[in-house]
């Protein structure tokens, strides 16, 4: 089916078809319609010709007697004839002939009398002319003309059995021949030649607009004019074509030729029709009947031009100011009501109603002021504006209160935060100043020990106690190191100097520092970085003692014998830098977790560290922008740092 | 017989102090804080101060700046204070070296010894003809031509990779000189991402010239830049 609908050449064939069917279906209408007219289903076929041929001797006798009458000759010798005929006077005196007693197929007679009335003034012919059967009296006429000369002429005439004139009983007998015996036939013909133009129709609607490249339907030129449009065109047409035939008619042309031209008219109207339709047929099955017109398009920027100019209305109103508002609902409310107030003739009440507008009007303006002033007060305050205090002087009492209100709502809010900052300053310098009474016993413990494991100690047991000594004060010294730099970094405490940073060197210079502890962790690092330089805006120290901390974890943490991966990349402007290794104990705790002050994969808690190491670099990659994210997956474990690229590749060197 | 001062409130780390430096040979004088600090210097001879920072009575800035108005022997911080902050105050006010609590006690001798030297010896070392083929960056000197290098007189061995390294960036005192830079001058090819070679061998020298390596004070790493030779020591 689809083929079928979507193959021109089937199409165009189906359009030619289409046409001839219909031409061939009016034929047989109109046949049908003429045969009904001349009787040929009531009669027989011997009598409707004879009765044309009877017509047609008459109308060819008159003329006969008109041009002897005129010229004294009725037919040039010589000329041939479908017919015989005879010309006496009125006592039966044969004037002329042709005939001499052969077969005929018709006769008819006639008579023609001319009355010729001769005035001095004027002379005029009448002539009046009598059927055979018809045996009136020559009338009198009323009036009296004077004298007057009759002529009176007898005409017979015999139809020749064969025809040897090409003329129009010629063409009758030869038509109507082939149509009488086609009387039947032309009803399965109209039957055969309609349903079949019908068929063609459907198949030309179902296939219009269809494609062989396209899956839908497809508009061609024709169909991309507006439909109202094309429409107008259309129906102009028909309108204009209605109206000539009423005007004029064809009176003007002899009928076969007027035949042949509204044959013509009524085949070019049905292609006009068809291709309306058709257009029409395509237009539906794409949607865009009504969406393709003129009047829709009108429409439709009118509409939005109504939209625009409401959205315009609403967003003025939405921004003006209160006190405008105000004054523009009053300004109508006063205009309504001085109108009102014109209509009434009451001149007292009137003035009246205009006194409370002067008194009334002020106060409404003065209150709207003030709901401004909170208004933008509230607007300051939700946006974080502690500081801005309403201006309290001038102020209604009720309103005075809510702005009072207001202000100590935000002072308390810039206490609270005022407050918050310096617990957290608190916090630090707490952390920062125990951690130096803290250092001064453990520089003493740490020295001693060491002193202690100089001595020459004999019990065995007793060194093997100094060891543990040892490691746990170094332990001790780190974790207040790290306690003083965590809390920095988490509060913020920390200056950080923004300056552009190549992470490709940095990357390599960790490796570098790290390349002897993690060949004694053996573990093998595999570095990726790209060609271009990688730069990003921050500060290098702070971003080495995040690679410090990842690379230390790594070193301590990592399965001996892995990889270590280590990745630069530089994505949609944002640069990533990932760290994946293989834990070495099974990581039962989700990444966020493990970023947790103090939190440390279980079963590597007895390991040197502080278990801060993640939480500072956290906050130090914080502090400069930049977002660390961690990802246990089994156990790989994973750190992408990503930064902002910085957009200037030249770096001084 | 050189004198050292160590100057902390805390009796037992000035105790302990006295015997890891007792034990290099030094005769050690104690003070418990500024005031008596200042007390012993109108004394005796003294040639080094340990000062920790926090003590009662007078603490160790005051004491700085007081004693930095007639001597200028090298004085060392010692302090719980941590920050970069604090270190810096401490070396600006007119200290030699800023180490902090707790601290390795092997560290403070090395330090303490680099310190004397530099007071003691060095000036002689100044003295020396610059040559050609010699460099000489603070206490360090590179003699380009019997390939050796000293550090405050000593003699450091390094390998020629590592004399390579150390002779580019004397060369080029107080620049920032990129991995990238540094292995195009000594290997003189293209790096192709062989960087990372360079901060190995920059680590096994500041691991033969630095103290602490951790915290050198020679050649230093400049994050995500590259490394520069720092060219006035302290």
């Amino acid at each position: 089916m689809k083929k079928i609908t979507t193959s021109l050449i089937l199409k165009i064939t189906a359009f030619f078809l289409v046409t001839v069917t219909f031409a061939l279906t009016l034929i047989s209408a109109v046949g049908i319609v003429a045969l009904l007219e001349i009787g040929a289903y009531e009669y027989s076929e011997d009598f409707v010709l004879r009765d044309y041929t009877e017509s047609y001797l008459y109308s060819e006798g008159y003329s006969l007697a008109n041009r002897y009458h005129d010229s004294g000759v009725a037919l040039t010798p010589g000329l041939q004839t479908n017919y015989y005929y005879q010309i006496s006077d009125a006592d039966g005196q044969i004037l002329e002939t042709n005939f001499n007693g052969e077969d005929y197929f018709v006769k008819v007679q006639t008579r023609l009398s001319f009355r010729t009335y001769v005035s001095p003034e004027e002379s005029y012919t009448d002539f009046f002319l009598y059927g055979e059967e018809e045996e009136a009296k020559l009338e009198v006429p009323e009036v009296d003309y004077g004298k007057y000369i009759v002529e009176e002429y007898h005409i017979t005439l015999w139809s020749k059995t064969e025809l040897v004139v090409q003329d129009r009983l010629y063409l009758f007998n030869t038509v109507y021949d082939l149509a009488y015996s086609l009387r039947y036939w032309a009803f399965v013909f109209l039957l055969v030649f309609g349903v079949s133009t019908l068929i063609l129709m459907i198949f030309l609607y179902c296939s219009a607009g269809h494609r062989k490249e396209a899956e839908k339907p497809q508009l061609n030129y024709l169909d991309r004019i507006p439909f109202d449009l094309y429409s107008l065109f259309f129906f102009a047409l028909a309108f204009l074509e209605i109206a000539l035939f009423s005007e004029n008619g064809l009176w003007f042309l002899p009928t076969l030729y007027a035949v042949a031209f509204l044959f013509v008219v009524a085949v070019v109207d049905f292609l006009l029709f068809m291709a309306y339709t058709l257009s029409f047929a395509t237009r539906v099955k794409t949607g865009t009947l009504f969406k393709n017109t003129v009047l829709r398009h009108v429409f439709h920027w009118l509409g939005k031009g109504v939209k625009a100019v409401w959205s315009g209305i609403t967003w003025v109103a939405s921004n003006l100011p209160l006190i405008w508002k105000a004054c523009i609902w009053l300004f109508v409310l006063v205009l309504f009501q001085l109108l009102l107030g014109i209509f009434t003739e009451n001149i007292v009440a009137f003035s009246a109603l205009a006194m409370e507008m002067f008194i009334f009007v002020p106060f409404v303006i003065y209150y709207a002021i003030q709901l401004q002033k909170l208004q933008k007060a509230g607007e300051e305050i939700s946006k974080g504006d502690l500081n801005y205090r309403v201006q309290t002087d001038n102020m209604t009492p009720n309103l005075k209160k809510h702005a009072e209100n207001l202000n100590s709502i935000s002072l308390g809010m810039s206490r609270a935060v005022e407050e918050r900052l310096k617990s957290e300053r608190f916090k630090t310098e707490l952390i920062t100043n125990v951690s130096h009474d803290i250092k001064t016993p453990l520089t003493s413990i740490i020295n001693y020990v060491n002193l202690l494991q100089k001595e020459d100690l004999q019990n065995e047991r007793a060194r093997q106690y100094l060891e543990v000594l040892d490691r746990q004060s170094n332990r001790l010294k780190k974790l207040v190191v790290d306690l003083v730099e965590a809390s920095k970094a988490s509060s913020g405490a920390i200056k950080v100097e923004f300056a552009p940073c190549e992470v490709n060197i940095l990357l390599q210079q960790a490796v570098g520092e790290y390349q002897e502890k993690f060949q004694n962790a053996a573990l093998e690092v595999v570095l990726t970085l790209p060609e271009e330089p990688i730069v990003i805006l921050a500060d290098g120290r702070h971003l080495w003692r995040v690679f410090d901390n990842l690379m230390n974890n790594i070193a301590k943490y990592a399965q001996s014998g892995t990889r270590v991966y280590l990745s630069l990349e530089h994505r949609e402007n944002r640069v990533f830098i990932s760290f994946r290794n293989i834990s070495r104990a099974p990581l039962n705790i989700p990444g966020e977790e493990l970023m947790e002050r103090f939190v440390r994969g279980d079963s590597s808690r007895n390991t040197e560290g502080s278990g801060l190491g993640l939480s500072i670099a956290r906050s130090l990659v914080e502090l400069q922008n930049g977002i660390l994210t961690l990802v246990v997956d089994g156990d790989l474990f994973k750190v992408v740092l990503s930064f902002e690229a910085f957009q200037s590749p030249s770096l001084p060197q | 017989m050189t004198n050292i001062l160590i100057c902390d409130d805390e009796k037992d780390i000035v105790a302990a102090l006295k015997i890891y430096l007792s034990a290099e040979g030094y005769r050690i004088f104690e003070a418990y804080n500024g005031k008596e600090a200042l007390a012993v210097l109108e004394r005796e001879e003294i040639h080094l101060i340990l000062m920790d920072i926090m003590m009662p009575e007078m603490d160790g800035i005051t004491a700085i700046s007081k004693l930095r108005e007639t001597y200028r022997i090298p004085v060392i911080f010692l302090s719980a204070k941590s920050e970069d902050s604090d270190k810096i105050l401490g070396l600006n006010i007119g200290a030699d070296d800023y180490i902090t609590k707790p601290f390795n006690p092997v560290e403070v001798t090395a330090r303490v010894k680099s310190q004397l030297r530099r007071y003691l010896n060095f000036g002689t070392a100044e003295k020396k003809p610059e040559q050609e083929s010699r460099y000489s960056v603070g206490g360090l000197e590179l003699d380009d031509k019997s390939k050796e290098c000293f550090l405050y007189g000593e003699k450091i061995n390094l390998t020629p990779t590592e004399f390579d390294i150390l002779k580019l960036f004397m060369q080029h005192p107080g620049e920032v000189l990129s991995p990238k830079n540094i292995y195009q001058k000594v290997w003189k090819e293209a790096p192709y991402g062989a960087e990372s070679t360079v901060a190995v061998h920059i680590r096994h020298i500041r691991e033969k010239i630095e103290i602490n390596p951790a915290e050198p004070r020679f050649l230093k790493v400049v994050w995500a830049q590259g490394y520069k030779l720092e060219k006035d020591v302290k």
